[in-house]
């Protein structure tokens, strides 16, 4: 399936929620590949500037969220929240 | 051309400090605490906050070489997030050519074009820079660079 994606300025990351896949890429306005990732992961994330783009992927392409680099820190950190940061884990 | 780069480069301070010496050792890099890296061999995470190693990109030849673009496999773990940026290395670094970050859960392979970049092997020197966050465990096992000379 095919779903245009919109990324404004000031942001410079789409999230993408994916199910059945064997990968998605984006092109550009112009046709050309500038991502593509062959990962089972149901979220990926592809950085990117602003731009429209076209997401392509053999599956499922659910929601898609736009986001910054500079944002991501905080949200792993929260995701990770309750675990004991002084002690890494064990192997 | 593809050129295939060993991944988990681990820097030259703590070749010295795993093994005594300066041949190659690929680790899996253990991203804790909210930027820090540690990883069982007990380095310094106070002093290496986030930064999980550089790997230059060798470019040979006197013309432009195209760099059609930039991937990166491995596995990652919910927590931890894996960045890889193609730098263009000056005095003052300039914004990546192409960045790769991977925040979600199990087997990656990721592709990012590096938009036909130019690099003229006597005057650039390309090399990947690696920054790891948040608590988990993540394994680069693979680092490639489309050239066309």
């Amino acid at each position: 399936m095919n779903k245009q994606l919109e990324v404004p300025k000031g942001k410079d990351i789409v999230s993408m929620s994916l199910s059945g896949h064997t990968f998605v890429r984006l092109l550009d306005a112009k046709g050309e590949e500038i991502f593509r990732s062959a990962s089972p992961a149901q979220d990926v994330m592809a950085v990117v500037q602003p731009g429209t783009y076209t997401a392509e992927t053999d599956g499922k392409l659910g929601k898609y969220e736009v986001g910054s680099l500079e944002s991501l820190a905080p949200n792993l950190r929260s995701r990770a929240a309750g675990a004991d940061a002084t002690k890494p884990p064990k192997l | 051309m593809i050129l295939s780069l060993p991944a988990n480069p681990v820097p030259s301070e703590l070749y010295a400090f795993v093994k005594g010496g300066t041949s190659p050792v690929w680790l899996p890099w253990y991203i804790w605490g909210g930027g820090v890296y540690s990883t069982k061999y007990n380095y310094n995470t106070s002093q290496f906050f986030g930064y999980l190693g550089t790997v230059s990109v060798p470019l040979a030849g006197s013309c432009p070489v195209i760099v059609k673009n930039f991937r990166m496999t491995g596995h990652n773990n919910t927590g931890s997030m894996v960045r890889g940026s193609l730098f263009q290395r000056t005095g003052n670094l300039s914004a990546p050519i192409a960045t790769i970050v991977v925040t979600g859960s199990g087997y990656f392979d990721i592709t990012q074009s590096a938009g036909n970049f130019a690099a003229t092997p006597s005057v650039h020197s390309l090399a990947i820079e690696l920054l790891g966050n948040g608590q988990g465990i993540a394994t680069i096992t693979g680092l490639f660079i489309e050239l066309q000379y």
